[in-house]
């Protein structure tokens, strides 16, 4: 995404297209971007033709064959507002060759030229800034975000077809340094004569694909994207508001329980346990169980130490000689062992009955211990007691979605950082130095950058001086002869006017 | 959509505690040892109709 032109062919008027002959193949070449653009690649033969100047000459010959792409030249579509023409392909990789992405340029005669790069099925839209920006940390702040480094690269031009308004040939190198703040990113690119930044916004592949209403041949995405939207924050941050209303009426809810709940105690007997005679059955009642239907909790109490002590329970209605049966075991052993002392159990237990009507019943009583447990035993029986377990059930069902979403954002940020070739933790707020300068960076070429090469201060113009003005010249003369005036961004019917 | 799902669920857990809470059901219950069923142990005599 380099920026750079020096010329403007004179000899057409800019806003039409126009056709020349290749120098190497005779084929057509269509020039869309007239008077902007400076090299053509001849979609019949692959050569790289100089369009800057009427001699047409050929920067390089034909090595590859014309590819097929998904998005073909001068196929449109509107994106962010704007009607977009695909003037230019260019397919770029690392130097190791494992891994290519392809970058389509595209051009509007009111806004200018952009980029829709395509990597792995996942579409940026990025755009060249008109300044640069200095860095030697690896977090950027930029536009009220904070861009943190995800990858360097050294990148050659693989395949180039179409028309540029630089010049570019396959095996154009250059050093990149890509920035994410999803779903921005910002990207630097340097090679041997200019540094460029761009930003960038992630655009969902089926939104790219219905603007140019490509039906074929559609690269489908796959793994996680730098700049990708992490949908599961964005989820997160949606349902916060809802999960703590939902949070606050379950808690409204159990107050109203606990408020509600007579805890009525209805049998308290302290009953002697003789161990001559074990599983000697007691009956107590009848007693009346007020209300409907209500829980009834059963807590017995029993002065055991590494012992246990055992009550088997029947509550009986004895009108409708319904039987709820439960058994409670008190257990509680203690003693010193290397790390000291330790516990289990404790001296009672407590059992709560779900849905017991209202009525009358009587209670049966069986118990049975360990030698010398206990020779007393306390029974309490209460009605309609405050119960915390339906409580804290809801809330981890309640919490499971939240909590689900937290992890799942976790995995899907350490999945993206797994694909960064930085040291960078994916912690935020990490204003380490990186452990290079970009001012120092150097090409993985025929050897270094050039001592001369222009670097720029903080927030000074991007491009060399006077391109963007010669840009902007281009783009105002391009306008005025298709016929559009003014702030005129409808820009609509420009393809129609061109082809007039 | 997720958004919406997420908010039925919602309101289905509410829904359940509420009925829970209406129905004296408590959810320890499961984990303690009883059966609840028509009387089938001891004498009929034990107790009082």
């Amino acid at each position: 995404m380099t920026g750079a032109a020096s010329h403007i062919p004179a000899s057409h008027e800019p806003g039409s297209v126009k056709s020349f002959t290749c120098p190497q193949c005779g084929g057509s070449i269509a020039i869309r971007a007239l008077g902007l653009s400076i090299t053509a690649i001849c979609e019949h033969c692959g050569s790289t033709v100089d369009v800057a100047n009427e001699n047409l000459r050929v920067i390089a010959a034909a090595k590859q064959r014309v590819r097929d792409i998904p998005l073909p030249l001068g196929s449109r579509g509107t994106l962010f507002g704007n009607e977009w023409e695909v003037i230019g392909y260019m397919e770029r990789g690392d130097s190791s060759g494992s891994y290519a992405w392809r970058e389509y340029l595209l051009f509007n005669p009111w806004q200018g030229f952009r980029f829709l790069v395509e990597s792995d099925g996942h579409w940026t839209f990025v755009e060249v800034l008109r300044r640069s920006i200095s860095t030697s940390f690896q977090t950027i702040f930029f536009n009220r975000q904070s861009f943190r480094l995800f990858a360097t690269t050294n990148a050659q031009v693989i395949y180039v077809m179409g028309e540029f308004y630089w010049r570019v040939k396959a095996g154009d190198r250059s050093y990149l340094a890509d920035y994410v703040a999803p779903p921005a990113t910002l990207s630097l690119e340097r090679t041997r004569d200019e540094i460029n930044w761009s930003y960038g916004q992630y655009v969902a592949s089926a939104e790219v694909q219905q603007a140019f209403k490509i039906t074929d041949g559609w690269p489908r995405p796959h793994g996680i994207a730098p700049s990708q939207p992490n949908k599961y924050a964005a989820s997160l941050g949606r349902n916060a508001k809802l999960f703590a209303a939902i949070l606050a009426l379950l808690t409204f809810g159990q107050c109203l329980v606990a408020g509600s709940s007579r805890n009525q105690t209805i049998l308290n007997e302290t009953i002697p346990y003789a161990a001559s005679q074990p599983s000697r059955t007691q009956i107590f009642g009848p007693f009346t169980l007020p209300g409907g239907k209500e829980n009834v909790s059963l807590e017995v109490r029993a002065p055991v130490s590494n012992n246990w002590f055992e009550v088997e329970a029947d509550l009986v209605n004895t009108q409708t000689q319904d039987q709820y049966s439960l058994t409670d075991t008190v257990e509680y052993y203690s003693g010193y062992d290397s790390d000291g002392y330790w516990s289990e159990g404790g001296q009672s237990t407590d059992t709560v009955i779900s849905s017991v009507p209202g009525g009358t019943y009587q209670l049966s009583l069986t118990p049975s211990a360990g030698i010398g447990a206990a020779n007393y035993y306390q029974v309490i029986l209460k009605r309609d007691v405050t119960v915390w377990s339906n409580f804290w059930l809801a809330f981890l069902c309640i919490a499971a979605f939240p909590l689900y979403l937290l992890i799942a954002r976790s995995s899907f940020e350490k999945a993206r950082w797994e694909e960064s070739d930085t040291s960078a933790s994916p912690a935020y707020g990490d204003d380490r130095p990186a452990s290079y300068d970009v001012r120092n960076m150097k090409l993985q070429e025929d050897g270094p950058v050039a001592d001369n090469s222009p670097v720029y201060g903080s927030y000074q113009e991007n491009n060399p001086p006077g391109e963007l003005k010669r840009q902007r010249e281009a783009l105002d003369k391009f306008r005025k002869n298709i016929g559009a005036t003014g702030d005129d961004h409808d820009a609509n019917s420009w393809y129609e006017d061109m082809n007039k | 959509m997720m958004h919406r799902a997420a908010t039925a669920y919602y309101w289905l857990i509410l829904a359940m505690f509420g009925l829970a809470w209406h129905q004296g059901y408590a959810v320890s219950s499961i984990f303690s040892t009883q059966q609840h069923g028509p009387r089938t142990s001891g004498t009929s005599s034990h107790y009082h109709k």
